[in-house]
């Protein structure tokens, strides 16, 4: 054999050796990427997620060093445009740990960045001492795609999981406002007069409440209102509320005949028991007392709330606040309005989840609309059925709509027999 | 809802125009604003309401929050030409005898 032949020889046996290693290195990168992709699948846990995927690229392209870094972007007024957060791992031969080492500066480094939900936006780079080729660019890229993956299956398990504690709190919402409301419909041992209360609660547990009391000597007692706001804060509040109400009731009913308080007294008594809470909620509860003796005189006395109406002999009677809600100013006394309850008459009290219901296309239900079909329900004799005139004008405006707010009807007549 | 702050006034250091409904989905964003807004004793805030075409329970009570806040710390909120939608609110809820209200 020639020296020319042994060289050439010797070139093919380099070329075919040089394709060996490629091919070779291409299998384990194509392996290691099989791997890459396990340790992804396990956890919902974001830190054990990236470390388990550090570690294997670590493992897989021969790293000193992997970073990972967030810039949040200006989400909120709150978050400064500066906010980012950095993990570092530090390769150790076959496996990797976090670090707060940084490389000095010598090794060859890769870089790469994409967005993350919104305006934040994820980065990685990789550092080792040997130039990084095309093949350790795709597979880096892999790590990158797996580690944003794996943020996002983490976050959207963590929302998941915070949805699941708000629907957990909006049924205790729920159940603690059905526990503290007196049973509704037609209220029984109401002697002459006819009563029918109903209060339907939102999807979204608002703070409506209504209350009621008969004292010994006939006198009745009631009350409607509305927590600002939604939720639990709004529910425990119209809790502390009703129970006020109720033991003010109570205490009238025990001072004895012709010597309880006027509404308005009463008012003042649960708004001094009740006004720390509500301004330390940052809340505040509109509220309308009233009182109707056993010969039918009505007293009322109005904190914000509304509507509240007298209706009879196609008339309508708006009975308006005369004090702000419950928790802005302490301390107001409002002023008491009267009137016999004719025969005719029906009290109606409400709350805005009447008046400002919504169809499909948006229109508010209204205070105009819902006077005037007042006047209309009220040519039924008994209080439940005026309840399920006004029920039924609602259902037919919301068209489907769900309920935007909860509603509540209380209605006061005269009983009539036959 | 739209929101726009304005450079500080004379009277008020800091003025906010409100646009839309101003409802319970609307007031983290208003109170994350509010709460940016930097604070020194005695401050005055102007909030207008000329443009709002709604306004719930839960839009009140963040109002009443900022007022008393401001009160406590020795300035007010002022609430400047309220729509005809929203003045009937205040009056239906005696609200107006407790806001600075101006026209």
């Amino acid at each position: 054999m020639s020296a020319n032949e042994t060289a050439a020889q010797s070139g093919d046996t380099s070329v075919v050796a040089s394709l060996t290693e490629a091919l070779v290195n291409s299998n384990d990168r194509l392996l290691g990427l099989i791997r890459l992709t396990e340790p992804a699948n396990d956890t919902l846990d974001e830190t054990t997620a990236l470390d388990e995927i550090a570690i294997r690229a670590v493992k897989i392209l021969d790293l000193s060093y992997l970073r990972l870094t967030e810039a949040a972007g200006q989400t909120t007024p709150r978050a400064p445009a500066s906010d980012h957060q950095q993990r570092w791992w530090r390769g150790e031969r076959t496996t990797a740990k976090p670090t707060t080492e940084q490389p000095d500066g010598t090794d060859a480094e890769w870089s790469a960045v994409q967005p993350l939900n919104g305006n934040a936006e994820l980065s990685l780079s990789a550092f080792r001492p040997e130039p990084f080729e095309t093949g350790d660019t795709k597979v880096l890229t892999a790590v990158f795609n797996l580690m944003a993956g794996a943020i996002r299956s983490a976050r959207l398990h963590q929302a998941a999981l915070r949805q699941a504690v708000v629907a957990q709190e909006h049924n205790a919402a729920a159940q603690i406002t059905t526990a503290a409301l007196q049973p509704g419909g037609t209220l029984p041992f109401s002697g002459a007069l006819d009563i029918h209360a109903l209060c339907e609660p939102a999807r979204t547990t608002g703070g409506d409440l209504w209350a009621w009391h008969r004292t010994d000597d006939d006198t009745v007692w009631f009350a409607v209102g509305d927590v600002s706001g939604k939720g639990l804060p709004a529910a425990v509040l119209m809790t502390t509320v009703v129970h006020a109400l109720r033991n003010a009731f109570v205490q009238s009913g025990l001072a004895g005949p012709g010597s309880g308080l006027d509404p308005a007294e009463l008012l003042s008594n649960v708004d001094r028991e009740v006004f720390q809470a509500i301004s330390q909620a940052g809340l505040f509860v509109t509220l309308v007392v009233g009182r109707c003796d056993a010969n039918h005189g009505l007293a009322i006395a109005n904190a914000g709330h509304s509507p509240v109406y007298l209706v009879g002999d196609g008339e309508l009677e708006l009975i308006e606040a005369t004090v702000p809600p419950l928790g802005v100013i302490e301390g107001s006394s409002a002023i008491v309005w009267e009137r016999q309850l004719d025969a005719q008459d029906a009290l109606i009290l409400a709350t805005d989840g009447f008046t400002e219901q919504r169809n499909p296309a948006g229109e508010l239900f209204g205070e105009d609309t819902y006077a005037s079909a007042l006047l209309d329900a009220v040519s039924h004799p008994a209080a439940s059925d005026i309840s399920e005139h006004m029920v039924n004008l609602l259902i037919a405006h919301a068209d489907g709509r769900e309920q935007d707010d909860d509603s509540t009807l209380f209605v006061l007549k005269h009983k009539v027999i036959g | 809802m739209q929101i726009t702050t304005t450079h500080p006034q004379p009277e008020v250091a800091h003025s906010l125009d409100l646009v839309g409904r101003f409802d319970a989905f609307e007031v983290p964003s208003f109170d994350d604003i509010i709460a940016s807004l930097p604070s020194e004793t005695g401050q005055t805030i102007a909030v207008d309401l000329s443009q709002v075409e709604f306004i719930d329970s839960a839009a009140l009570a963040s109002l009443v929050r900022v007022m008393k806040r401001q009160r406590e710390a020795g300035g007010d909120l002022i609430l400047r030409k309220p729509s005809d939608p929203v003045r009937v609110i205040f009056e239906l809820t005696k609200l107006n005898a407790a806001f600075t209200i101006e026209d």
